[in-house]
């Protein structure tokens, strides 16, 4: 565990600086937590709301805390949890719904501005989008932030061997997305 | 692997990470304890029992609420769940409820099989 993590661990341990502590957690981890959480979601709003939840559950939760891994994987683990478990919610009520979520995404990534109008990163977004949400995840963990596997199996939970057959999946995928259109 | 371009991260609106701090921790707050809500609460149910004891409340009619004619009409299946839906303020909230009530994996997300990662 790094020092930074035993400093804020010691002052959300003492009641007297807990807060203090618990806003220096936020303030060191929310870039991260946000952006792992809006490659999952893409809209600002949607990773707004998630990102405040993954930190009030912290909160509510650190006491659980051991110290076994750091606490950006276990936050990262309740940040994927949300947004895997916001998007399954957003599949579902497309039962009931007109707009389908995956159309929303698609359109999000076309709008001009979101992302300069580059339209390689517009491509590969789209190809992104068509992966499974666990792979889409598995990708970005390796490919983004260029998390080790073993860090992304305290994350996910699953074993080192599937994730990387799943990151194997999802580059070969978005390869040949990339070159077939 | 050399293929592919690195990716773009979306940018946050500007200012976005200095209010974040507050936002969250006013969310955490625990809320303020009104000391005399009991009192009122109390002031009420002696209120209310004053006006039971002298026969101050009006007799229940035999009309059906709102409550009890919607639910005749969904069980007579004269209503539809869209109907319904459609009907209400909140139908996010609605579907929420019930995706909350129905879908217990949303708890633990990852311990499905392996194999849905692929």
């Amino acid at each position: 565990m790094k020092t930074s993590d035993q400093e804020i661990l010691t002052l959300i341990q003492d009641p007297l600086s807990r807060e203090m502590g618990f806003r220096q957690l936020i303030q060191t981890y929310q870039k991260k937590v946000y952006h792992v959480i809006r490659r999952m979601v893409l809209i600002h709003e949607d990773a707004d709301d998630l990102t405040q939840n993954t930190f009030i559950k912290a909160y509510h939760h650190i006491d659980r805390f051991q110290g076994h891994s750091s606490l950006f994987t276990w936050l990262y683990r309740i940040a994927t949890n949300e947004a895997l478990g916001f998007i399954e919610k957003k599949k579902k009520r497309f039962f009931f719904s007109i707009d389908d979520y995956q159309e929303k995404l698609e359109s999000y990534v076309d709008q001009a501005g979101n992302l300069d109008g580059d339209q390689i990163q517009v491509k590969l977004q789209k190809a992104l989008l068509k992966l499974p949400e666990k792979q889409r995840l598995v990708f970005h963990l390796k490919y983004q932030e260029d998390l080790t596997y073993n860090q992304m199996s305290e994350i996910t939970g699953t074993s080192v061997g599937a994730l990387k057959a799943s990151y194997h999946h999802a580059v070969k995928k978005i390869e040949l997305s990339l070159t077939s259109e | 692997m050399n293929k592919l371009p690195k990716i773009q991260e979306f940018k946050a609106p500007e200012g976005y990470f200095e209010n974040l701090p507050d936002q969250i921790m006013s969310g955490i707050q625990p809320k303020p304890n009104f000391g005399w809500t009991k009192w009122a609460a109390a002031a009420v149910l002696v209120l209310g029992l004053g006006f039971w004891q002298f026969g101050l409340f009006e007799p229940k009619t035999a009309e059906l609420t709102f409550e009890e004619e919607s639910e005749l009409y969904i069980e007579s299946q004269y209503w539809t769940a869209e109907e319904i839906l459609s009907m209400s303020e909140d139908p996010n909230a609605i579907l929420d409820e019930i995706i909350q009530e129905e879908l217990a994996f949303t708890e633990n997300i990852w311990t499905e099989e392996e194999q849905t990662w692929f």
